[in-house]
């Protein structure tokens, strides 16, 4: 690597910092306009060559992106960063998806809880509703309806929960899931049961009983992390067969 | 605006990145180790050389490789600042943001002290003790650097023993957030004693692997910590114990409670 190419990433990478900053500081808002690349390179004293480098880098990594005609915008959500980041740590094998769902067990439960003590009135009907959708697709045995029910269900929870990093992780978590589990088997106990669970954390949830919610969530996800290793216990071979045997009526 | 942006074309660095991170996800460029060259990576990728640098700059901005001087460029050896960075540009600093990351690191912690108390190896349970028997010598002697850094490695050597990966990160992140907040107030809050006879409970627990007691003393242990790091940024209650026992960062507890009840 020559003087030269180091010179210049010090300068793009200086610009990156003092911005990336500068959104963290909240100087710069999500959604707000960042100035023209002539006026950031009068502010930072470099040419427009570094500041398109650095505001090429800041928009890869997500934190900023460009609007057709109408400049560069602090990005509003985070969130593919983080599940970008997260997701080198998770490999892609069988193994992950039980450390997945032990993640998701221990975030969601406290979720739960913190809906129920937190949401507003609004957030009840939704969540029910969300909840009524995953009832129905369980009984029509649609499991692809159910997996959408579901995870808008899950979502619209942890946000009630009024807690920014755990959204954050849950949708990283969640956008993981859809990855790795792809791989592996997914079908894990009954979708009529898993959505009988939906309804009663919904009904604590809007009647701001916190234990219940809580314990209920505790008992929904760990169905799946046994079911899970009881699967992942099994030789390979055999893993195929649970599939097949389950695909009807299992989530 | 979110919809937009997927729309559009990948451009071909973006896809060079996501692909250098699909390798080091799949184990194929381990951490730690040199990546090939700029010209290697482009006969791997069959772009220019011009577009791998191009990727290189936003993979070192996420921390996922880095350069050295004269020698190249390395898979990052440790990826958990590349969450934690991206957790906090995620949930900007607010009033109340500290109290956000406490609570979710609360049942997260109960969560991986279980798992280590299930699946830790006896390599694993030895290193477990000898941190907390270090933080124990260390609040003796009101040696608070020595104790910071044996409180780092208690921690850490339990989340190792969780054996999972995606907790180990995040609680890493968590950590790595929580300090760097607490460190622009005051590094200082609870009783060193404390939080080191805790430890010592703590890998007591875990080395008979029971998991149920493991949980309780961390519950404990993480309750004071919570109250201790919020009473000292809201300026409540400071320090109460400060001048009688010397005091510590991040995980501590004293036999009285810190805070107002319900905090």
């Amino acid at each position: 690597m020559s003087f030269r190419s180091v010179s210049t990433m010090r300068s793009y990478e200086q610009v990156v910092e003092q911005l990336t900053e500068r959104i963290h500081s909240g100087e710069f808002k999500p959604n707000q306009r960042l100035p023209t690349e002539r006026e950031l390179g009068e502010l930072f004293g470099v040419s427009r060559g570094v500041i398109r480098e650095a505001i090429k880098v800041l928009s890869s990594v997500g934190l900023v992106e460009s609007r057709q005609g109408s400049g560069t915008y602090v990005t509003a959500n985070l969130t593919p960063t983080v599940s970008r980041a997260l997701v080198l740590s998770a490999k892609p094998e069988e193994g992950s998806l039980l450390a997945l769902m032990e993640l998701r067990q221990s975030t969601e439960v406290l979720a739960a809880r913190l809906a129920a003590e937190r949401r507003d009135e609004s957030e009840i009907g939704p969540i029910l509703e969300a909840a009524r959708a995953t009832v129905a697709a369980a009984e029509a045995d649609n499991m692809h309806d159910f997996e959408d029910g579901d995870v808008k269900y899950h979502r619209l929870i942890v946000e009630a929960a009024r807690n920014p990093f755990l959204i954050t992780i849950h949708a990283a978590i969640r956008d993981i899931q859809r990855d790795v589990s792809s791989r592996v088997v997914m079908m894990t106990g009954s979708m009529i049961m898993a959505a009988d669970q939906h309804l009663r954390i919904a009904h604590a949830i809007a009647d701001q009983d916190s234990v219940t919610s809580a314990a209920v969530m505790d008992e929904h996800l760990g169905v799946t992390i046994r079911a899970l290793q009881g699967v992942l216990a099994l030789p390979p071979e055999d893993r195929r067969q649970v599939r097949y045997l389950n695909t009807q009526q299992s989530i | 605006m979110a919809a937009f942006r997927s729309v559009s074309v990948t451009r071909s660095y973006e896809q060079v990145v996501d692909q250098v991170l699909a390798r080091i996800r799949a184990g194929d460029f381990l951490p730690g180790s040199r990546l090939p060259t700029e010209r290697e990576l482009g006969d791997i990728f069959g772009v220019s050389r011009g577009v791998i640098r191009e990727a290189l700059k936003v993979l070192i901005t996420l921390g996922a490789v880095e350069s050295r001087q004269g020698s190249g460029t390395y898979v990052a050896a440790d990826l958990t600042p590349m969450v934690s960075r991206a957790l906090v540009l995620s949930a900007r600093p607010e009033p109340g943001s500290l109290s956000d990351l406490m609570e979710m690191r609360a049942p997260l912690e109960r969560f991986a002290v279980r798992l280590a108390a299930e699946r830790r190896t006896a390599a694993q349970s030895r290193a477990i003790s000898e941190a907390a028997e270090t933080s124990t010598a260390a609040a003796a002697a009101g040696d608070w650097d020595t104790f910071g850094r044996a409180d780092v490695r208690f921690h850490t050597a339990i989340y190792a023993a969780s054996a999972n990966p995606l907790l180990i990160t995040v609680m890493g992140a968590i950590r790595e957030i929580q300090q760097n907040a607490v460190a622009l107030v005051s590094a200082v809050t609870g009783s060193m004693p404390v939080a080191a006879g805790q430890h010592v409970e703590i890998a007591a627990a875990i080395w008979d692997g029971d998991a149920d007691r493991a949980e309780r003393t961390m519950i404990d242990h993480i309750t004071y910590a919570t109250d201790a790091v919020i009473s000292t940024l809201t300026g409540q209650e400071p320090h109460r114990f400060r001048a009688a026992e010397r005091d510590i960062g991040d995980n501590a507890r004293t036999p009285e409670p810190v805070g107002p009840a319900g905090r």
